[in-house]
């Protein structure tokens, strides 16, 4: 343990919250450990799309590997199951339970989930949908299928799954979703509707997902190489934190780039939640933008590098390495940061800024201080 | 007398146990949905309308009551099939 300076923690103001564990589901692997070494490393995970996916757009995807919803959950309640549901729920087991199973992190009646998605699952929504349009009668559906297909169901089957009887919410916000999902904690907590939070963002990979943002890609714009996976953190008061704390989330800021100028959005939101983290931006130490392949993703990584020194930029290896993940990026991308700190000696008591932008215009960034031990 | 038409009752069988989530088989003709295996009111729906579709029938939600184990929901698809 560093003694040369004070510990970060105490100096956080109190309703201050930090982030005392996480977890992931990512193309790196079903775990933290695989996430964190994948990050480190630096290493890519575009491989070949299952030809059971039938006709993509492109061949190449990021996809969770050897991910088996039956095979990680269990056949019961599973068979119907869409997959966002189950990337979530199986990055919450690996937040709150120990490698046997057990649950190892505390939880109380106002432990609340809030989840950040795009759309939730395409796949299970455009299925219902075809069947509906193409069956003989338009009510021979699955119905089976229709708890899966709502917004918020990811989200409550992690409350159901682990007894959290807090606040349980679900932000439909795309890229900035992980980003707006961490203010809605900070903002709960900070009123005393929650005491801790399972925060995160979660995308899964399908056919409908890979279609859709094929359509909605721009001209001139590449073909998206997609990825998918969920990022989920343990986020309580710095008072009254069981845990040592990883990170203290300083300031959350979000934006609408309405004079389609995405990075003069950024450079606004960024310089903002820098302020009100009281960091000036040369002492950022890492900065982690989306890097969604598009206008906007670019824009924001000029925003960025005009604003944070250039070796905060090349502390935390690009997000493409995970394709465009996008509601699970914003999550991904804290978790980078954490990842990187925790094998890192000199992050502690550093600032981490992680920015996110999204086709609609919006636009989120969050300012952390790092404060974990090195493991 | 309805007469059971076994390739039906299979199939039936099959739904069934897909929709409430139980082994095929562990699904006894007489063993029951809710008090015996588990199942609710909301799984009894998906068994419903997964029997419509298998079949392009039109069950009544007023018989979903009667649906409390293979044996009876096969005699209600069988009624609403005209079997």
């Amino acid at each position: 343990m560093s003694t040369a300076t004070a510990r970060p923690e105490a100096t956080l103001p109190p309703g201050t919250p930090v982030i005392t564990g996480w977890s992931a589901v990512s193309p790196y692997g079903i775990g933290r450990e695989e996430f964190a070494a994948g990050v480190r490393a630096g290493a890519k995970t575009a491989v070949k799309a299952d030809a059971g996916l039938g006709p993509l757009p492109s061949s190449d995807v990021c996809t969770v590997p050897g991910f088996d919803i039956q095979e990680q959950l269990g056949p019961r309640g599973t068979a119907k199951m869409d997959r966002l549901t189950a990337l979530a729920l199986v990055a919450s087991d690996g937040l709150l339970l120990d490698a046997d199973g057990n649950r190892a992190v505390a939880t109380d009646e106002l432990t609340g989930v809030v989840l950040g998605i795009t759309m939730g699952s395409l796949e299970n929504v455009t299925d219902f949908l075809r069947q509906s349009y193409t069956n003989a009668r338009p009510f021979y559906v699955d119905a089976g299928r229709i708890p899966f297909g709502s917004l918020n169901h990811a989200a409550g089957a992690t409350a159901i799954r682990h007894d959290l009887k807090g606040p349980n919410t679900t932000v439909a916000g795309g890229r900035v979703s992980g980003l707006l999902a961490l203010n809605y904690a900070r903002r709960l907590m900070g009123q005393g509707r929650a005491t801790k939070y399972l925060v995160g963002s979660a995308e899964e990979f399908s056919a409908a997902h890979a279609w859709f943002e094929h359509t909605a890609t721009a001209s001139g714009d590449p073909a998206p190489l997609l990825g998918e996976g969920c990022g989920l953190f343990l986020v309580e008061q710095a008072e009254a934190a069981e845990r040592p704390p990883l990170a203290a989330v300083l300031s959350v800021e979000t934006r609408v780039d309405i004079d389609d100028d995405p990075g003069a959005a950024v450079t606004a939101c960024a310089r903002r939640a820098l302020q009100r983290a009281g960091v000036d931006a040369g002492e950022v130490w890492a900065a982690v933008p989306c890097a969604a392949p598009t206008a906007a993703g670019r824009a924001e990584h000029e925003a960025l590098a005009a604003l944070v020194p250039a070796d905060a930029l090349s502390r935390v290896p690009s997000m493409e390495l995970l394709g465009d993940t996008s509601a699970a990026s914003a999550s991904f991308q804290i978790a980078a940061v954490l990842a990187v700190a925790e094998a890192d000696a000199d992050s502690r008591g550093r600032t981490a800024l992680v920015s996110a932008v999204d086709r609609d215009g919006a636009v989120a960034v969050a300012v952390l201080r790092l404060m974990g031990e090195q493991r | 007398m309805t007469t059971v038409a076994p390739q039906h009752l299979s199939r039936i069988r099959e739904i069934i146990a897909e929709n409430i989530d139980v082994d095929l088989d562990g699904l006894s003709d007489t063993a029951l949905f809710i008090d015996e295996l588990g199942a609710d009111s909301l799984k009894l729906i998906d068994v419903l309308s997964a029997l419509e579709m298998e079949y392009s029938i039109v069950i009544d939600m007023n018989e979903l009551p009667k649906m409390t184990n293979v044996e009876a929901t096969y005699q209600v698809t069988a009624a609403a099939a005209g079997w």
